[in-house]
């Protein structure tokens, strides 16, 4: 569902109190929030490069929840673990079997192993038999301004609890309650 | 017998205490129409879910498995997501002819083969969800497989008075107590809201008050 079509929503249920550019503002914070757990999510090719196990997703998602590279699922390893197995974790010489994240973003890091080869040419997202192997894969969470129609009414009620809440000439708590409640329950209902 | 909207908007507007439409109306200036059509986009919401947790309807959709491929985004899909020929909320459900696959935890795939992504085998052995947006099936084909999604549908809006709800009766009272939840904060009514929506969250045994900027799926499931 659009976002101008959820933020016309917003309008009608705040009675055209609700500011649209905060409105705007708030519709967007609501979706990264909502990034922080499993809802938008989506696998996306990222290049990889021979002898060089760096990796950063920050540009297509807000949350990585795995990463692949070939067709095998590495494993996370947290920096002791990865210096427990390998001293030289940076530095061993066999394609990627687990990654290090970045202690600043979680979004980027280093695999354990490197790639031998560069990844195939990505000309378009493709997972079937023209799947471009040897690049990495990653499973993130994403943000999107048009949500699935079914979420519209969850990011609506989000966006009007945070639009009383805020300090403004219509400010009302007891409206931005109901909205929470209202939020949280749709959005256990499709959960 | 199916219950139209005119007959469950009338009753949500007495409900409301707005028996003329006026207050409810979105339109310029307010009418009984106004609060009529308003009323029926309320009610479609309410429907859709309502039936997302009840289960009420749900669909069986024919769709073809692409070879190699174990990942399949929903919003994106033509068939299944938004604007598609059938659009879905949430899949439930794969079955190959008369054979549900069995359902697994994301966690589970990685777990029990690695090479999940790319394992190609002759037969479907779990389905899984990623998130809400993707679905996966392993292993993938290794040429195209017809196979049947069990999902809850997204229920079309209910257009006008003579429209009738896709669920069954039984589950209309929730519908209604969402719907008078929902026009109450239009009408500015916000702590009466509150009555419908504890009757909802007692049924369903969901939690209400949560800081807006926490969100959690219970149990961590992937």
């Amino acid at each position: 569902m659009s976002k101008a079509t959820g933020l016309n929503s917003v309008a009608a249920f705040s009675k055209s109190q609700a500011d649209q550019v905060s409105a705007s503002n708030y519709w967007d914070e609501s979706i990264y929030v909502l990034g922080q757990d499993p809802w938008l999510t989506n696998v996306n090719i990222q290049p990889a490069t021979a002898g060089n196990g760096d990796f950063n997703v920050e540009s297509i998602g807000i949350n990585l929840i795995g990463l692949v590279y070939g067709n095998l699922w590495l494993t996370e390893m947290l920096l002791r673990e990865a210096e427990m197995v390998y001293r030289d974790w940076r530095d061993v010489q066999h394609d990627p079997i687990a990654y290090v994240l970045e202690q600043s973003d979680k979004l980027s890091g280093v695999t354990v192993g490197f790639p031998k080869v560069n990844g195939a040419t990505i000309v378009t997202q493709r997972f079937d038999a023209l799947y471009p192997d040897f690049n990495y894969v990653a499973f993130v969470t994403e943000f999107r301004a048009n949500v699935p129609a079914w979420m519209e009414w969850v990011i609506v009620f989000q966006v009007l609890a945070r639009e009383y809440e805020r300090s403004s000439d219509h400010a009302d708590p007891d409206a931005a309650q109901a909205a929470v409640a209202i939020a949280n329950f749709l959005k256990g209902c499709v959960q | 017998m199916a219950t139209t909207a005119l007959t469950a908007a009338t009753n949500l507007l007495d409900r409301i205490r707005d028996p003329l439409g006026l207050a409810l109306s979105a339109t310029v200036p307010p009418s009984l129409a106004g609060g009529q059509a308003f009323a029926y986009t309320i009610l479609s919401q309410a429907q859709r879910y309502i039936n997302a947790i009840e289960e009420n309807q749900i669909l069986v959709i024919p769709y073809t498995l692409t070879p190699y491929q174990t990942v399949y985004e929903i919003d994106a899909d033509p068939i299944l997501g938004t604007g598609g020929s059938n659009p879905i909320t949430k899949v439930i459900g794969v079955r190959v002819g008369d054979t549900d696959i069995a359902y697994s935890n994301f966690d589970q795939l990685h777990q029990t083969d690695l090479r999940w992504f790319r394992a190609v085998g002759r037969f479907p052995l779990a389905w899984s969800r990623f998130g809400r947006d993707c679905f996966v099936i392993y292993p993938a084909p290794a040429s195209p497989l017809a196979i049947n999604i069990v999902a809850i549908p997204y229920i079309p809006d209910l257009a006008n008075g003579a429209a009738t709800f896709t669920v069954t009766d039984d589950v209309i009272p929730q519908i209604m107590d969402l719907a008078e939840a929902l026009a109450l904060f239009k009408l500015g009514e916000y702590k009466l809201c509150a009555t419908p929506l504890k009757r909802l969250a007692d049924k369903y045994r969901k939690e209400l008050s949560e800081d807006v900027w926490k969100h959690s799926i219970s149990g961590g499931e992937v």
